[in-house]
């Protein structure tokens, strides 16, 4: 068994009066797909945001290969994001006025990376898309499946550890969902990295290796795919 | 009615935001109608000043005012390069014409003097200037008889005999109380509505700006209130009420905002060479009335027209119909302009055609017209090229953000920046021409420095050789020439012209071109004097004084004195009048070029929030994926200076290159404008940047990870 990438221990969050987690735990390994579920409000979003160093909890640590993130100051947190996670969320991510292939390209260009070396990169995951030919399609000219592809694509180009899915498929319809899902997983995979993916439809959990249901603030049913 | 109430409830209803936004607009529409009043007081002002300069044309032809008659003899005098006029004026009965800003007229050996004249008497000894009055100062003349704060003007009772006895007085009927033809007439009143209109455009512009801030968001609340089943008639109605209250507060500040800006303006603008009254700073009602219902007007169709490109259907924004893409096209008309002023440039330097000529002046006039109006059309299509450029080659995120939106919409970009651009083209060209003509040498006929001109103004003959002999005597004197003039020709020894004007002695001078000494104008023929000459009437006399300023105003004064009629004029007096005309027009147009910065500085800062409130999910998110918030502020940054220091950049270089063009065509050396230009151009540009950055604080507040929703 692979070691822990990720560890979260009696993580509490408030939101004013609004108890969102009262002591989560949860151990995700590397190169493991990990899909948090729950009802709405449960606190699966919230978990996630910990995981990710994008909130801090008020109690309880997270660990990212044994080193508690709570430690790293918001620069460091802003750099860790950037050089070793990715992320999807339900929409809205891509920014409007680029291009598809300059959107993908974004992550290795903020790396420093040169601008022939990170396009080349990007134009490379286009057949892999399935988005042949709409490189340099707008966002805005493009389905919601064709974004949401793109956005994984964006995820993952950069090289990251940990890709954190937040709701991928919930702006889409189940076909396009499934696409958008068996290429986040398949490319997850290949690159070795780890995702963590909050959703509420089993049909999306069903491509993790294992699932966790969060009820009222806290991880009750871990759940062996 | 009921899409009315809940327009203006939703205005009050998104919370803080809701409130900043609703500030936000407010302010900028009381920004845009403060600066559309005060624009619109420019031509009131001037007619205000020609209104009050009639009186100053009083003469024979002037229509009765009263019973009575008045003898009248106004002069026209200069001190210390301001103007002075010297009105003697004697009753020849009980019910003499009235004068505007006296209870009543002076009475033989009274002075009435403006303030102005009387602070500066008590700074010059009298024998500089007191004694040109000719009597005892009792009566300041009052506010309506001045035609602006500055003026300076004596009003000098005498009895009839002693003003007969100068001669050159006339007989008045009454006082001259129609304006005269000579300030806002003709060119310089379209010149002043161009340039009204010039300054109006990007005010509208960002009122325009103003009014449509946040439209994305509100478009989507509007989607969901058609999915509700609201029409469109009902969809555009609610958003007009919607940016109502808005509006209405902006006008009422607005309007205070003029009212105390006013006295400011009276103070701080020139014209000629003088302040306005602050009463005279005013819009008219009409033009008032016009703004105050034309601003919600225009708030309403800006509101409507945004709602008519953004297709609101029931199931969200489905469409935002797109502009064309700007086609190279558009620059034609700038490089058949700029070609056409080189062409002119060289067709005048290999002498094919001439300085005075038509020719030459219709092909500036169309060339200079074509490069202003391309400026205006080739805007967004260099704004794309730019861009493309830019984010084809720069390997920068920022730099790519930026102009990838940039290219995304150059009619928007171009639209904030297009008053910047034409602004500092035209004053650049102003400056760079006004500062050649300072430097340029004379090559023409002018007074020599220390000769004092004193045109006679119709004194009888013995009178002005008597006068003659007096001023020769003097100890500020060094030598009197008296020039004799019939019709055109003028009857002067060559080493005698040589001696009071700045040419040699030209073989075949027949005329003098350029600006010549007042009495030497308009001449048609030059001969040796003869004694036939002698007998031709005394047109002027000329002395020959040290060149400091206090000889020559010696000189004046008892000028004045020998011959109350007559007139004086110096080198200094002259340039003063043709610098002072050149630089006021290059002083208004920099405070233009400021206004515009200013106006463009306000429309970009309202765009960058307009940008921010839409952009805030990709930016958020952006965040949290770790890119630094300090990235995020330099693309907005990029993306609003960047336009503003290239266009700015552009227009000044293209305004130097025909302000060199032109001064190859007039002849004149070229010299860069004075360093006063580029200080204040720079401080322009930067006022506008830190318009701008003032409002990136917000970004780190909206973009916050902490505050991001995801679903």
């Amino acid at each position: 068994m692979s070691e822990a990438i990720l560890r979260a221990t009696g993580l509490r969050k408030e939101y004013g009066s609004t108890l969102a987690l009262r002591g989560a735990d949860l151990t995700v390994r590397t190169g493991e797909v990990v899909a948090i579920m729950g009802p709405s409000g449960s606190g699966k979003s919230t978990l996630l945001h910990c995981l990710a160093g994008v909130i801090t909890p008020d109690q309880g640590e997270v660990r990212l290969d044994g080193v508690p993130l709570a430690g790293l100051n918001d620069r460091a947190r802003s750099r860790l994001r950037r050089s070793s996670f990715g992320f999807v969320f339900q929409f809205g991510q891509l920014v409007p006025e680029l291009p598809a292939i300059e959107n993908i390209a974004l992550p290795l260009l903020l790396a420093g990376s040169k601008r022939r070396e990170a396009m080349s990169v990007a134009r490379a995951w286009f057949p892999r898309l399935g988005l042949d030919g709409l490189e340099h399609r707008l966002p805005g000219q493009m389905s919601g499946g064709q974004s949401q592809r793109v956005a994984v694509a964006r995820a993952l180009a950069a090289g990251p550890r940990v890709v954190f899915a937040d709701e991928p498929t919930g702006a889409l319809d189940s076909l396009a969902g499934e696409q958008v899902m068996d290429l986040l997983i398949d490319a997850a995979r290949t690159q070795g990295a780890t995702v963590v993916l909050v959703t509420h439809e089993a049909r999306v959990a069903a491509h993790a290796d294992r699932t966790v249901i969060v009820r009222d603030g806290r991880v009750t049913a871990p759940v062996e795919a | 009615m009921s899409a009315l109430r809940l327009g203006l409830r939703l205005a009050f209803a998104g919370g803080r935001e809701g409130v900043a936004r609703l500030a936000l607009a407010s302010f900028g529409v009381a920004i845009g109608v403060t600066l559309i009043l005060m624009t619109l007081t420019a031509v009131p002002a001037l007619e205000a000043r020609e209104q009050r300069l009639a009186w100053h044309q009083t003469g024979q032809d002037s229509a009765p005012t009263a019973p009575d008659l008045m003898l009248w003899l106004a002069a026209d005098d200069h001190v210390r390069g301001q103007d002075l006029l010297r009105v003697n004026l004697a009753p020849l009965g009980p019910r003499p014409p009235a004068i505007p800003g006296l209870d009543r007229l002076p009475g033989p050996g009274e002075v009435a003097v403006s303030p102005a004249l009387r602070d500066l008497l008590a700074t010059m000894p009298s024998e500089e200037l007191g004694d040109r009055l000719g009597g005892r100062i009792s009566m300041i003349i009052g506010e309506r008889g001045l035609a602006h704060p500055d003026e300076l003007v004596a009003v000098t009772g005498r009895t009839p005999e002693e003003l007969r006895g100068f001669g050159g007085a006339v007989t008045v009927r009454g006082v001259h109380a129609a304006p005269g033809s000579f300030v806002v007439t003709g060119f310089l009143k379209i010149l002043v509505i161009v340039v009204a209109i010039g300054l109006l455009v990007p005010v509208l512009v960002f009122v325009g700006t103003v009014t449509r801030l946040s439209a994305a968001r509100r478009e989507q609340r509007l989607a969901a209130i058609r999915l509700v089943g609201a029409t469109r008639g009902q969809i555009t109605l609610l958003a007009v009420a919607e940016t109502a209250p808005a509006v209405l507060a902006g006008i009422v500040l607005g309007y205070l905002g003029y009212l105390l800006g006013r006295p400011v303006a009276a103070r701080l603008v020139t014209f000629d060479g003088a302040r306005f009254f602050a009463a005279d700073v005013a819009v008219p009602a009409a033009s008032l009335v016009l703004v105050l219902v034309g601003v919600p007007l225009l708030a309403a169709a800006s509101t409507a027209a945004s709602l008519r490109r953004a297709a609101v259907s029931p199931l969200g924004v489905t469409r935002r119909a797109p502009r064309r893409a700007p086609t190279p096209w558009r620059a034609l008309p700038v490089a058949v302009g700029a070609v056409a002023l080189a062409a002119a440039g060289l067709l005048r330097q290999s002498g094919w055609i001439s300085q005075e000529g038509v020719v030459i002046q219709v092909l500036v006039g169309v060339s200079y017209l074509l490069i202003l109006v391309g400026l205006v059309i080739a805007g967004p299509w260099l704004c794309r090229v730019i861009a493309q450029l830019i984010s084809a080659a720069t390997g920068h995120v920022t730099a790519l953000l930026a102009a990838r939106r940039l290219a995304a919409d150059p009619y928007a970009a171009f639209r904030a920046i297009s008053g910047v651009v034409l602004a500092t083209f035209v004053t650049t060209m102003f400056a760079g021409v006004s500062g050649s003509a300072a430097q340029s040498p004379p090559q023409r006929a002018e007074l020599r420095d220390g000769v004092v001109e004193i045109r006679t103004g119709g004194a009888a003959r013995e009178r002005i050789r008597e006068s003659a002999a007096r001023l020769a005597d003097s100890p500020d004197a060094r030598g009197v020439l008296a020039v004799h003039r019939s019709g055109g020709t003028v009857a002067i020894a060559c080493a005698d012209l040589a001696r009071i004007v700045t040419l040699s002695c030209p073989a075949g001078v027949t005329s003098l071109a350029g600006r010549p000494p007042q009495a030497l104008a308009s001449v048609t023929k030059l001969v040796e004097p003869t004694e036939q000459t002698a007998t031709w009437p005394i047109s002027a006399l000329y002395v020959q004084t040290a060149t400091d300023e206090a000889a020559q105003e010696r000189v004046r004064t008892q000028a004045a004195l020998l011959l109350p009629g007559s007139r004086s004029a110096t080198r200094g007096d002259l340039q003063a009048f043709d610098l002072r005309q050149l630089r006021e027009l290059e002083g208004g147009l920099r405070i233009a070029t400021l206004f515009v910065l200013f106006v463009a500085g306000c429309a970009l800062t309202v765009a960058v929030v307009d940008g921010l409130l839409q952009r805030r999910r990709p930016f958020s998110l952006l965040r949290v994926c770790g890119v630094r918030l300090a990235e995020l502020r330099a693309v907005v940054l990029l993306e609003a200076a960047g336009p503003i220091i290239a266009a700015t950049a552009g227009a000044a270089i293209l305004g130097l290159c025909a302000s060199y063009l032109l001064s190859r065509i007039a002849g004149a050396v070229w010299s860069a404008p004075d360093p006063g230009y580029a200080l204040a151009l720079g401080s322009g540009v930067l006022a506008a940047l830190a318009m701008i950055a003032s409002v990136l604080p917000l970004l780190g507040k909206l973009t916050e990870p902490t505050a991001t929703r995801f679903e």
